[in-house]
């Protein structure tokens, strides 16, 4: 049996299998897509390139930047006493897209996962001690997620802050704005339950 | 609640066959396997995904099939479901699960269809470990409460993370992370365990009246050996966390959490020494299909479930008078399924039961 499917394709297939959630059935609907459009095909290596050379860590919040430190701690006019403490960037871009928070972030890149060899020392745990130290910080607020993980990294970190002086707070749980009851887990209406709050 | 029909295709012995069941009792007859267990027990796994019958879920694959298709249809509020359970062999069983066309998940799936399965491996319950207590416990608690699914496997995820933090030799901080919520999970477990063993209690009595029960009634007691309960779920969580950190000098050198509600126990205590200690294997048979029966009975009280009952070997380890009992308490439930190789043991006690005849893993009517 011959391959047919030239080497550069078969490059592109490893490649594409790598990426979270893909697997050989996707990696070829992907690829024939990019083939039949070579100038999609360019601008997509493009920016892959781009965003592989051009981003890394903010070196104070560890939110993605394409210079030392991100948009949102160069900004002026952002509270810089409040601080959300969250597992990933795409959790701080949740966040910001609320318009609601306008202070600053810090990603710890991770949650603790012993099962997978994470501790402490793999996350910026450590960083987030020296921000808390040096910046003007008043309240850190612990939005990991609400999975076995998140919980016990949001404990963690509140042990670690502990004696800091800073105010430590989790954020809130409970139903989805424009959800419906009927349609929620068991746990999250549990938590609904238990976080009410008194009708003014 | 009732199963109107089940088509069957790879699994166990089963011949690939599509059955219309009746709504009373069915007595299920064949010769040693013919196919009786395997078709209570595809009823089994179309409703509750577990078998009745020790072993891996791989074992529900029909030898040289790539997997099996359980469909059902089930009236349910007079309604009609159409449930689908696919099983695909790998190094472990991926299952898919179907209503209608939509996909569940097992959280969503489990409360659609109930079934109440009774077979000679529920002697496991009196002389078993007490992880067969524990799975009979949370069972009936998850269909009390439906929140003891995630409780139970977030209590898990926590376990394994602990473990895997001793394994790692990881710092006090960092162990105390999972402890905390291994202590908020593992009383909140505690609270839904306790709650249901109170409801099975007072069912009980009743159940071993039906069953005309020779002895006193055995006293349910929860033996949790870190003395975590009773109390406020957070008493009982401040109790936990504590026997977690002073049992951590201990379980670094093993490696492995020895307290909190994984190693809890549900002790059926008869005149003051464990039942297993002091009765027969019948009695031991009365006493878990009593024990399954208060269960039955909670959830038609609490929860209105009306499950459909499988009992599989209905006639094994009782003499002749247990039988009849059992089968009488039986006979009122709604719809039945029986298994029986001795269909002389069991004719007098079923004479208005539908009797289906398996050979070769084929009903016959």
């Amino acid at each position: 049996m011959i391959d047919l499917r030239p080497a550069a394709v078969q490059v592109l297939l490893e490649e594409l299998e790598q990426l979270p959630g893909v697997g050989p059935r996707t990696a070829v609907r992907l690829a024939q897509h990019l083939l039949r459009q070579p100038a999609g095909a360019r601008r997509l290596a493009a920016a892959l390139v781009r965003a592989a050379d051009g981003v890394r860590p903010c070196a104070v919040c560890f939110l993605p930047a394409e210079e030392e430190t991100c948009s949102v701690c160069r900004a002026s006019g952002r509270n810089r006493g409040l601080l959300c403490v969250v597992e990933d960037p795409i959790n701080a871009w949740s966040i910001e897209a609320t318009g609601e928070f306008d202070g600053l972030y810090h990603v710890l890149l991770g949650t603790l996962d012993p099962l997978h060899g994470v501790g402490p020392e793999q996350l910026t745990v450590a960083a987030l001690v020296d921000r808390v130290r040096a910046e003007p910080v008043q309240e850190v607020i612990l939005a990991t997620n609400p999975t076995v993980e998140g919980e016990a990294t949001a404990h963690f970190v509140a042990g670690v802050l502990k004696g800091s002086g800073v105010r430590v707070s989790r954020i809130a749980f409970g139903l989805p704005a424009g959800g419906e009851i009927s349609f929620a887990d068991q746990v999250t209406l549990s938590r609904s339950l238990m976080g009410r709050q008194r009708m003014e | 609640m009732g199963l109107r029909a089940l088509a069957v295709r790879g699994f166990r012995n089963l011949k690939e066959q599509e059955l219309t069941l009746p709504e009373t009792t069915v007595a299920i007859l064949g010769a040693n396997g013919a196919g009786k267990t395997s078709l209570l027990e595809a009823v089994a796994v179309v409703g509750n995904l577990a078998s009745f019958r020790p072993g891996s879920p791989l074992s529900w694959v029909q030898h040289g099939a790539a997997g099996f298709h359980l469909a059902a249809i089930v009236t349910r509020r007079e309604l009609d479901l159409r449930l689908l359970v696919v099983g695909r062999a790998g190094r472990r069983l991926h299952r898919q699960l179907f209503r209608g066309g939509r996909r569940l998940t097992a959280a969503e799936y489990l409360s659609l269809f109930p079934v109440a399965a009774f077979s000679p491996a529920d002697r496991m319950l009196i002389w078993g470990g007490p992880e067969e207590r524990r799975r009979f416990l949370d069972r009936l608690s998850f269909y009390l409460r439906p929140e003891t699914y995630l409780v139970l496997q977030s209590y898990r995820q926590a376990l394994r993370q602990r473990n895997a933090a001793l394994r790692r030799g990881a710092p006090d901080p960092e162990l105390e992370a999972f402890e905390q919520q291994l202590a908020v999970l593992g009383s909140r477990l505690l609270e839904l365990r306790l709650a249901a063993i109170a409801l099975l209690e007072h069912a009980l009595g009743d159940e071993l009246a039906a069953l005309a029960w020779p002895l006193s009634q055995p006293i349910l007691r929860y033996n949790d050996t870190d003395a975590v309960s009773p109390g406020s779920p957070a008493e009982m969580a401040g109790r936990l966390r504590l026997a977690l950190a002073r049992s951590r000098r201990k379980e670094r050198a093993r490696a492995h959490t020895l307290v909190g509600p994984h190693r809890h126990d549900l002790e059926l205590v008869l005149a003051g020494a464990p039942a297993r200690e002091v009765i027969s294997a019948g009695q031991g048979k009365l006493l878990a299909t009593a024990l399954k029966l208060a269960a039955m009975a909670v959830l038609g009280r609490i929860r209105h479930y009306m499950p459909l009952v499988v009992f599989d070997d209905v006639d094994a380890e009782l003499d002749g008078r247990a039988l009849a009992c059992v089968l009488h308490r039986l006979a009122g439930h709604g719809q039945v399924l029986v298994s029986s190789a001795h269909e002389a043991m069991i004719a007098p006690s079923l004479r208005d039961a539908v009797v289906w005849r398996i050979r070769d893993g084929l009903v016959s009517g």
